[in-house]
């Protein structure tokens, strides 16, 4: 086995997969990984599939697979049901909403980390309490004082100077963008990163003369490879799941995410439960292609050797 | 001398913090009158003066099949009232956002809900007070006393009525059919008293293996589906006393009896279905697919009867039988609200916008129109119609002549499933009440517990957890007066 | 050579400002907001006068109370018991795995991406106790009568925290593989010509290596679970009889469904000390931990 012999040391290495015993382990391995392949796949297909259903069928039927279950109806059952939800836009939207929190939760949670990662000093210690501290309080506390502040954001000023610092954000993405950036276990698994790399690095850049924030976007950052990815996938996730914010803050219809839009659509008279849940099956697809996408190039990259010694 | 700074920069900060943050609480009171989407806020004194308004109403999504109608009846109220501006507000009524929502003051001008939260709105502050905008003679003399106990405060009056209906015993046609309880005529078998609707659930769990009854147990829709069945026993669960406070009197016999009779249900005559939690989207459901025959519901949910498909032929509903003392039913239905950030214009336009919808107390030649295109549509878009509501204006004969003249005309279930409902509405047959005064929520919540507990627990003790209740919400709620 | 001094100092506070601000205006200033309303009696969301501790007596005094608080542990304790070490086992699975590694990378993370209404509703139709539930399906090919999940009362919550590991296992099973691999072969290969064993290196080698993310991720499940609010709100009520009720949906309950808010601040400050104080026992545990280096 060519693979076996190629393998990288881990708790098992080559050696010892040329014995039985060893060879044991990793198919007894292998066969756990495809039991929890089958866990986690099944339930989704049948999701898949009882979205085919008829909605009396979806509650009553005992079959996995729906009645009449072709191919032509299948296709029609799918164009019918993206007709009549039209997730079109809401799509649009949430494909902008969520790269720009991609973005913002990468620039903003990961600027602090390095700061707080590579400066040691009592007064970022206290702050990265704060910080760490903000995980700490329930969110049903904080949901109406947060959008209360929205209205008139975002200073607390009297009344004369509102109109002049003040700006009603509703009806805007920027309490999204701000959710985003306001990740405090994001901040700190950033940290975490960079607490990893070693300072030598980070001098040897420094005095080939890059300043601090080419070390950020061309050293850090790909050195933590992993870390932005899983930032990045997190923060997609969020967006495509978060229903309450976005359908709180956006008044207008058009406006809205997808999983925002398909809230207000369920249980409405003229969509019945089965396009509904045509229409959740629709939302769970961006993600999981941006991931499948995304994952090939993001793993790996930490560094290897590159300061020895 | 560092540390030192340090500190005082951290004290500093936080104090600042904070101050923001009592500042957020004084400059609310303002927002809420600022709202967003007013246009005029003086006070005019002219009273013919049609300076122009604007207002924002809840509205269904685009998606929904009564997004049209709507439109339509939009378009014709702004021609018949020019300085007038509809916007619409496609918002879903949910707990979580709608109080949200409230409490910013950013809630539509104009809205409904349906009768459990119009107390809460109101105790919160959040509804206008419409009582000056109500003339006596069409509105305030002419409502009905429940619906008036519902909608008012202090003697202040803070909703206008879309739909009232009375809570009766929905029920799905073709289980009936199969375990033979569906006369020659299509009518029902009406049971007249519990013990005999017990019955009947039994023979429909023999002939169909179904389940005969169910009902809500769980997000305090049970205990909101318990307390009528309770009044009807007997059960008086709150009383006033002399100084105005309330005390606990449910710790009687006849609520214990009215406990057993659920239990009973479950495990004596068998007619409840395997799952004991369930809200009333679930009990509807269950009728929807035939897998139950009979549940309590009120029939402004009948939409989601058809979001399952339900046939509309399996579609009935019948009056509430009677307990052991009387025959009772809770009355719901959907209340229009004026959001309390309203100005007069904005309050003014929106009665003029209900009435013209034909939900005010006189019949007018746009309201006819608009009542018809109410049900046609509602018919098109396979909507259940042919259950008549109660009309909230007594001396309205003429609008209610004409009201259930329409939903005959559009009727699209069987009319005899639902004739002998019809007819004990429209001869009052039926006594029904509102809702108990105070800690309602809370009262529901306790009840439930105790109907979750006999459903799921064979050798429950009866007696002991309406006394244990009983005593709860005597300490913990009552007591806090 | 001062001025550089200063600009670096300014370079720090810029990178790290931003975050602050947002951090300030989403999450400290409305808690703070929120503490102090939970001193108040509310009107709805208004605070009309102060009352001090009166609400956080009140929360005590709820019936019941006990009963969500324990729930709350037992649901963080099932979430360990059940939920902790699965994505740790396969993070380090299919780090060894030659065959199908990009397969299994993805095909395991699915759960992680669906939104969590659809996993909620997926859900709902596996335990629904009659005979259409996909789990009591399930059963039938095995010839078991169905059963009847949720409203079973003894399970209710591990029930619950089945579906809350389904749904975000993958996540973290993902943080630990990409710490997993940066961990430095030579240490391996050390141990190997130490003698040590695939079992002896796992505990020796790559636990210790692990121990920051593993803290980390200890103190955010407690958090997360400590305020689970969907499950119970969606797939039970809270019930059977109060069985899974929970201390978030409590809260939501009484801001918003009955209209205390007042209490339902004061239950949520209360849980935030609480969390304060787990939190500070991560603090003296991580630096423990990196004091045996």
């Amino acid at each position: 086995m060519k693979r076996f012999s190629e393998k990288q040391i881990g708790l098992l290495s080559s050696a010892e997969l040329r014995s039985a015993r060893g060879r044991l382990l990793y198919w007894f391995l292998f066969f756990l990984l495809v039991l929890m392949v089958i866990i986690t796949v099944f339930p989704a297909l049948w999701m898949i599939l009882t979205a085919f259903k008829t909605t009396q069928e979806i509650y009553t039927s005992t079959e996995i697979l729906p009645e009449n279950f072709t191919l032509v109806l299948a296709v029609n059952q799918i164009v019918e049901a993206w007709k009549m939800l039209r997730l079109g836009r809401s799509m649009l939207n949430t494909l902008g909403v969520s790269a720009v929190n991609a973005v913002v939760a990468i620039l903003i949670p990961g600027m602090a980390g390095y700061a707080i990662s590579k400066r040691k000093s009592r007064g970022i210690g206290v702050i990265f309490g704060m910080v760490v501290w903000t995980m700490m309080m329930p969110a049903t506390v904080q949901l109406v004082p947060r959008y209360i502040s929205f209205i008139s954001f975002p200073l607390v000023v009297d009344d004369g100077m509102r109109s002049v610092t003040n700006v009603n954000v509703l009806n805007t993405y920027l309490p999204l963008w701000l959710g985003a950036a306001a990740n405090s276990f994001n901040l700190i698994l950033f940290k975490n990163a960079f607490d990893a790399v070693p300072n030598t690095l980070l001098d040897a850049a420094r005095i080939d003369g890059c300043n601090e924030f080419r070390i950020f976007f061309l050293l850090m950052l790909p050195l933590c490879k992993a870390t932005v990815f899983f930032v990045s996938v997190g923060t997609l996730s969020v967006a495509w799941s978060d229903y309450l914010n976005p359908y709180l803050i956006l008044s207008e219809a058009d406006l809205l995410t997808t999983p925002a839009k398909l809230f207000t659509l369920q249980g409405l008279p003229g969509i019945p439960t089965n396009v509904y849940m045509m229409g959740l099956v629709f939302a769970c697809i961006p993600p999981a292609l941006i991931y499948i996408f995304f994952q090939r190039r993001m793993t790996g990259g930490v560094m290897m050797g590159a300061v020895k010694g | 001398m560092k540390k030192r700074v340090k500190t005082i920069f951290g004290a500093l900060s936080i104090a600042v913090m904070t101050l923001s943050a009592c500042g957020t609480n004084s400059e609310r009171q303002d927002l809420k009158d600022t709202g967003v989407n007013e246009s005029e806020k003086e006070n005019t004194t002219v009273s013919d003066s049609h300076k122009p308004v604007e207002l924002t109403v809840a509205w269904v999504a685009e998606e929904s099949g009564e997004y049209a109608g709507q439109m339509e009846i939009k378009e014709k109220f702004e021609e018949a009232y020019p300085y007038i501006t509809i916007k619409p507000d496609t918002m879903q009524f949910d707990v979580q956002t709608f109080y949200t929502k409230a409490a910013a003051g950013q809630t539509p001008d104009l809205y409904w809900v349906s009768a459990t939260e119009v107390q809460k709105i109101i105790s919160g502050g959040y509804a206008a007070d419409l009582t000056d905008y109500l003339s006596d003679e069409k509105y305030l003399e002419q409502m009905n006393e429940t619906v008036l106990e519902q909608i008012s405060k202090d003697g202040r009056v803070y909703s206008i009525p879309q739909s009232v209906y009375a809570m009766g015993l929905m029920y799905n046609a073709s289980l009936f059919e199969k375990a033979g309880l569906l006369n020659e005529d299509g009518t029902p078998q009406i049971p007249e008293t519990w013990e005999e609707m017990a019955e009947m659930a039994v023979k429909i769990k023999e002939a169909t293996g179904k389940a005969g009854f169910i009902i809500p147990t769980i997000k305090n829709q049970g205990g909101w589906m318990f307390t009528p069945i309770a009044w009807s026993y007997g059960v008086e669960f709150m009383t006033q006393g002399e100084d105005g406070k309330w005390q606990a009197a449910f710790n009687t016999q006849e609520c214990v009896d009215a406990l057993q009779f659920i239990k009973d249900l479950k495990w004596k005559y068998d007619v409840m279905g395997a799952n004991t939690l369930l809200d009333y989207s679930e009990a509807a459901k269950q009728l929807s697919i035939a897998g139950a025959a009979m549940t309590p519901m009120a029939p402004d949910v009948v939409d989601k009867l058809q979001a399952n498909e339900m046939p509309l032929d399996n579609v009935g509903i019948m009056a509430m039988p009677a307990g052991p003392v009387k025959r009772v039913a809770l009355s719901g239905g959907r209340y229009n609200m004026v959001s309390s950030g309203a100005s007069e214009e904005q309050i003014e336009a929106a009665i003029k916008w209900i009435e013209f919808n034909g939900y005010g107390p006189d019949l007018t030649d746009t309201s006819r129109e608009t009542i018809e295109s109410f049900y046609k549509m509602q018919n098109e878009n396979n909507i259940p119609v042919g259950i008549k509501p109660l009309v909230p204006y007594k001396e309205s004969a003429e609008v209610t002549a004409f009201r259930y003249e329409m939903i005959d005309k559009y009727c699209n279930i069987i009319p005899e499933h639902v004739k002998p409902y019809n007819d004990a509405i429209v001869s009052a047959d039926v006594k029904y009440q509102v809702e108990e005064p105070v800690y309602t929520q809370e009262l529901y919540a306790i009840l439930e517990k105790c109907i979750q507990e006999v459903l799921t627990n064979q050798n429950a003790d009866c007696k002991k957890l309406i006394s244990d209740a009983c005593e709860e919400f005597q300490s913990a709620y009552l007591d806090q007066q | 050579m001062r001025k550089n001094k200063i600009w670096k100092i300014v370079l720090g506070w810029i990178f790290l400002i931003p975050a602050l601000i947002c951090l300030y205006l989403y999450v400290w200033r409305p808690s703070l907001t929120g503490i102090g309303w939970s001193f108040f009696k509310m009107r709805g969301y208004t605070p009309e006068e102060w009352v001090g501790f009166d609400n956080y007596i009140q929360v005590f005094r709820t019936p019941g109370f006990g009963r969500v608080m324990l729930n709350t542990l037992q649901y963080v304790f099932w979430s360990f018991l059940i939920g902790f070490l699965p994505p740790l086992f396969i993070a380090f699975f299919i780090n060894e795995m030659v065959h199908f590694k990009n397969g299994f990378r993805i095909l395991i993370y699915l759960p992680a991406i669906m939104p969590g209404i659809t996993v909620l509703l997926l859900w709902y139709f596996i335990y629904y106790p009659d005979q259409t539930g996909l789990g009591n399906q399930l059963l039938a090919r095995f010839g078991i009568e169905p059963y009847i999940w949720l409203n079973d009362s003894r399970f209710t919550i591990i029930f619950l925290v089945l579906e809350m590991t389904w749904h975000g296992f993958a996540g973290t099973m993902f943080l630990y593989y990409t710490a997993i691999q940066s961990i430095q072969t030579e240490l391996y290969e050390a141990a190997m010509i130490d003698g040590a064993g695939s079992v002896r290196r796992f505990w020796n080698v790559a636990i210790p290596q692990l121990s920051g993310i593993i803290l980390l991720n200890i103190v955010r499940q407690i958090i997360a679970v400590f305020q689970v609010l969907q499950e119970p709100m969606v797939m039970t009520g809270g019930g059977p009889n109060g069985a899974s009720m929970s201390v978030s949906y409590q809260m939501y309950l009484f801001g918003l469904v009955q209209g205390r808010v007042g209490e339902s601040l004061a239950l949520g400050t209360i849980v935030f000390f609480l969390l304060i104080i787990g939190t500070c026992f991560y603090f003296y545990l991580n630096k423990k931990v990196e004091d045996n280096y």
